[in-house]
C-alpha cells in the first residue's frame, strides 16, 4: 500500500478549562488519508470531529502523538516546510456567510492566500483567483460584488474558491454543506466531485449528516466522544456496521422511504460531558448492550474485518452474523 | 370539522412602493390530532405562514389578509387584527433554536409557572405541580432538580423538551413545530419526534411540523404541505405524495437527496433559486426552474385536485410521471 498522505498517531488535543483543569476533546485518534481517497469523518456535536480536523492542519494544540505529512511529522517542520504544508491541506468551513470578509469582494477574498504567501505579481495572483471562482462556477461579474449581494450558495463556491487558489492537495471539509437547502446541498456536492477530480484532490469531509458522508465518502470513521469507534468503508459501514453507536446513529437517520419504525434504536440521553467522560467504553451509559466489563475496559479500535475496525468489547458476540463466526458459549 | 381552517391567506411586508407580498392565497386545513408537514427551500413562506397564524408578525410592518378559524374561533379580523385575546387561542409554537427561545436569566421552572399562570391562570402552588408533571411528560428525568436549572445548564435536546413542556403549558390543540429538531443532533432528533408524535397521540393535539427535511416528514407527519415562493403548489397523503410526487419541486427535492445508494453518480438540482418576493413570474411561479415547462406553463396556475386528497399546482402533473422516489 502507498504511504498515506496526511496521517494521525494517536493524537490527542486538550484544552485547558480554569485552573489546572483540562478537557480532552480528541483522545488518541489515529486516522489514515490516502492519497485520492474522499474519507468521511462522522459523529454528534461535542463527538470531535472538528477539532481532528484543526489537529490535522496544525490548527489544534497536540497534547501527545504525531501528525505526519507523506510521513514526516509535522511538529519538525521548519518554515519553508510549513508553509507548503498549510498551502498543500486547505479547509471549507461550515457557515459560507461569517467566513468570508464583508468588506472585501469576493475577487479580494479569494485572492487573499496567494498575497499572504506573496505569489507571482498582482496580475498572476488575480489571474488565477480567476481561474479558481470560474472553476467553482462563478461568473466573472460576481468578481467584484461583496458577501451581502451573494446568495448562500454563491458565497460557499467562493469560499471553495479561496481553498483552491494554493493549488491544495487535501481539502478539509467541515460541515460544508449544513447550512444549505437540499437543492443547494446537492449543486455543492456535485461541485466538490467534479473539483476532486480536476484538481486531484484529497478530501477529509466532517458532517454530522449520514447521508451526506455516505454519499461522498469512500471510508468513514465514527467518533464518539474523542475516540474513533468504528472505521470501515462507506457499504461496509452502512451494510454491516459492527458497533452499536454507529448502527444507532444509522437507525435514526431519517429516511423519506422505509420507514424506520421497528428497525429504529433511539438512544436515551444525550452524549456525556467530555469534561469527565465515563469510564471505561465511552458509550456505555448510552448502549443497550452494556455489560459490567464496559464499564471498566476502554476497547481498542480492532480490525475485525479486513479494512473494517470497531471499537466494541462484544463486538465478536453482538455481531457474530455479520463476523461469520460462531460464538463459544 | 378541521381543527384549523385557514382561506386565501396573504402577508405583505412594507409599506406603498417597497411593499412586497410574501403569502399568495394560502388555504389549509388540519384535522384533529393530524401531523401536518409544511416543506419547502429557505424563502419558500412556511415560517412566515407559522407566524402569521401565531399573530407573532409585527403588524407596523405587515398585513395580513383573509380567514383563520381555530377551533371555531377567528384568528383576526378583516382588518387583520386580532380577535380573540392570545390566551384563549389553543394554539402554540416551538421554535427552530431552543437557547434563544428561551431567556437565559430565569430558570426553567419559573418561566414554564410563569406561562401557566398567565396562559391558565394557576396559582404558584397547582402551577409548580403542574410543571413538574409537564416537564416528566415530555421526557426529562429529575424534573424537581430540573425546575431550578438555568437554560445554559442544559443539553440542546433537554431545552428543546423545556420548550415543548412550555408550549404544553398552553394545553392547545394545535402546536406549531417550526424545524424544531434542525439545531440538535440526528440521535437526539429521533428522540424528539417520538416524543411529538407520543404527544400528539396521547393528547389529540394536531401539530403543523415545518421542515425542509423531507426524510423527517416521511416518519413523522400523515399529510405534506409543499410551499414554493409564497404559494402551496401540491398537498396530500406522505406516504402518496414521497412515492409519486405531483409537482416537479417536490420531485425535486426528493431527487436531490443524498444517499450511499447514489454514491459516485451525479444528484439532481433545481437550478436557480426560489424567486424574492416581489419579482414578478409570468404564469408557474415555478416555471423558470422547471424542465417540463411549456408555453401552457405561462398562465397562472390553479390547485387542480389528483385525487380526493391531493392537490397539486401544476397543469402538466396527469401527463408526465416526475422522477419520485420508488418506496
Amino acid at each position: 500500500m502507498t504511504e498515506p498522505l496526511l496521517s494521525l498517531e494517536n493524537v490527542s488535543v486538550r484544552f485547558p478549562i480554569g485552573r489546572r483543569r483540562h478537557v480532552t476533546a480528541v483522545d488518541g485518534v489515529s486516522l489514515e488519508l490516502r492519497e485520492g481517497e474522499t474519507l468521511g469523518l462522522i459523529g454528534e456535536s461535542g463527538s470531535g470531529k472538528s477539532t481532528v480536523a484543526r489537529a490535522a492542519m496544525g490548527l489544534a494544540p497536540i497534547a501527545e502523538g504525531t501528525v505526519r505529512w507523506r510521513g514526516k511529522d509535522v511538529s519538525t517542520f521548519n518554515a519553508k516546510e510549513r508553509r507548503a504544508f498549510s498551502e498543500a491541506v486547505q479547509m471549507v468551513f461550515q457557515d459560507p456567510h461569517s467566513a468570508l470578509d464583508p468588506r472585501r469582494t469576493i475577487l479580494q477574498s479569494v485572492r487573499e492566500p496567494l498575497d499572504v504567501m506573496g505569489r507571482g505579481n498582482k496580475k498572476d495572483r488575480r489571474e488565477v483567483a480567476a481561474k479558481a471562482l470560474e472553476d467553482v462556477g462563478l461568473a466573472t461579474q460576481m468578481l467584484s460584488r461583496y458577501p451581502h449581494q451573494l446568495s448562500g450558495g454563491q458565497k460557499q463556491r467562493a469560499n471553495i474558491a479561496r481553498a483552491l487558489v494554493t493549488n491544495p492537495k487535501v481539502l478539509v471539509c467541515d460541515e460544508s454543506v449544513a447550512a444549505l437547502d437540499v437543492a443547494l446541498q446537492a449543486e455543492i456536492l456535485n461541485l466538490l466531485q467534479d473539483l476532486k477530480a480536476e484538481y486531484d484532490l484529497t478530501i477529509l469531509f466532517i458532517s454530522h449528516d449520514l447521508s451526506v458522508v455516505s454519499y461522498l465518502a469512500d471510508r468513514i470513521s465514527v467518533m464518539y466522544l474523542g475516540n474513533i469507534v468504528e472505521n470501515a468503508t462507506t457499504e461496509s459501514l452502512v451494510e454491516q456496521s459492527l458497533h452499536p453507536y454507529s448502527e444507532a446513529l444509522l437507525s435514526a437517520q431519517p429516511l423519506v422511504h422505509d420507514s424506520s419504525e421497528g428497525r429504529r434504536i433511539v438512544l436515551k440521553g444525550d452524549i456525556p460531558s467530555p469534561v469527565s467522560p465515563p469510564p471505561g467504553c465511552r458509550f456505555n451509559t448510552r448502549c443497550q448492550f452494556a455489560q459490567e466489563g464496559c464499564r471498566e475496559v476502554k476497547p481498542d479500535l480492532v480490525e475485525v474485518l479486513p479494512g473494517h475496525a470497531s471499537a466494541c468489547l462484544r463486538v465478536d458476540e453482538l455481531y457474530a452474523d455479520r463476523l461469520g463466526r460462531t460464538v463459544a458459549s | 370539522m378541521s381543527l384549523l381552517t385557514v382561506e386565501g391567506l396573504r402577508v405583505h411586508f412594507g409599506h406603498g412602493d417597497t411593499q412586497v407580498q410574501a403569502l399568495h392565497d394560502v388555504d389549509l386545513t388540519i384535522e384533529p390530532g393530524e401531523i401536518v408537514g409544511l416543506v419547502g427551500e429557505s424563502g419558500s413562506g412556511k415560517t412566515v405562514t407559522s407566524l402569521a397564524l401565531m399573530g407573532l408578525l409585527d403588524p407596523r410592518s405587515s398585513r395580513i389578509e383573509g380567514r383563520a378559524v381555530l377551533d371555531g374561533k377567528e384568528l383576526w379580523d378583516e382588518k387583520g387584527e386580532r380577535k380573540t385575546p392570545r390566551h384563549e387561542i389553543p394554539m402554540a409554537m416551538v421554535f427552530q433554536e431552543p437557547m434563544t427561545a428561551l431567556d437565559p436569566v430565569f430558570t426553567v421552572g419559573y418561566q414554564l409557572m410563569e406561562t401557566l399562570k398567565v396562559r391558565r391562570g394557576m396559582d404558584k402552588r397547582a402551577a409548580r405541580a403542574e410543571a413538574l408533571s409537564l416537564l416528566d411528560a415530555v421526557g426529562i428525568s429529575d424534573p424537581k432538580a430540573r425546575m431550578k436549572a438555568y437554560p445554559h445548564e442544559l443539553s440542546g435536546g433537554m431545552r428543546q423538551r423545556v420548550m415543548i413542556a412550555i408550549a404544553l403549558a398552553c394545553d392547545p390543540k394545535l402546536l406549531i413545530a417550526d424545524e424544531p429538531t434542525t439545531a440538535v443532533d440526528v440521535t437526539i432528533q429521533a428522540q424528539l419526534l417520538d416524543l411529538i408524535k407520543k404527544l400528539s397521540r396521547e393528547r389529540g393535539m394536531s401539530v403543523l411540523f415545518v421542515t425542509h427535511d423531507l426524510g423527517v416528514v416521511s416518519e413523522t407527519c400523515d399529510r405534506m404541505i409543499t410551499m414554493y415562493a409564497g404559494r402551496v403548489v401540491e398537498r396530500g397523503p406522505v406516504k402518496e405524495v414521497l412515492a409519486a410526487p405531483g409537482h416537479p419541486y417536490t420531485a425535486g427535492l426528493l431527487a436531490a437527496l443524498p444517499s450511499p445508494e447514489s454514491r459516485g453518480g451525479r444528484l439532481a438540482t433545481i437550478p436557480g433559486r426560489v424567486p424574492p418576493p416581489g419579482d414578478v413570474v409570468e404564469g408557474c411561479i415555478f416555471r423558470p426552474r422547471c424542465p417540463y415547462a411549456q408555453d401552457e406553463c405561462r398562465t397562472e396556475q390553479k390547485l387542480i385536485a389528483l385525487t380526493d386528497t391531493r392537490e397539486v399546482r401544476c397543469i402538466r402533473s396527469r401527463e408526465i410521471d416526475f422522477e419520485g422516489v420508488a418506496s
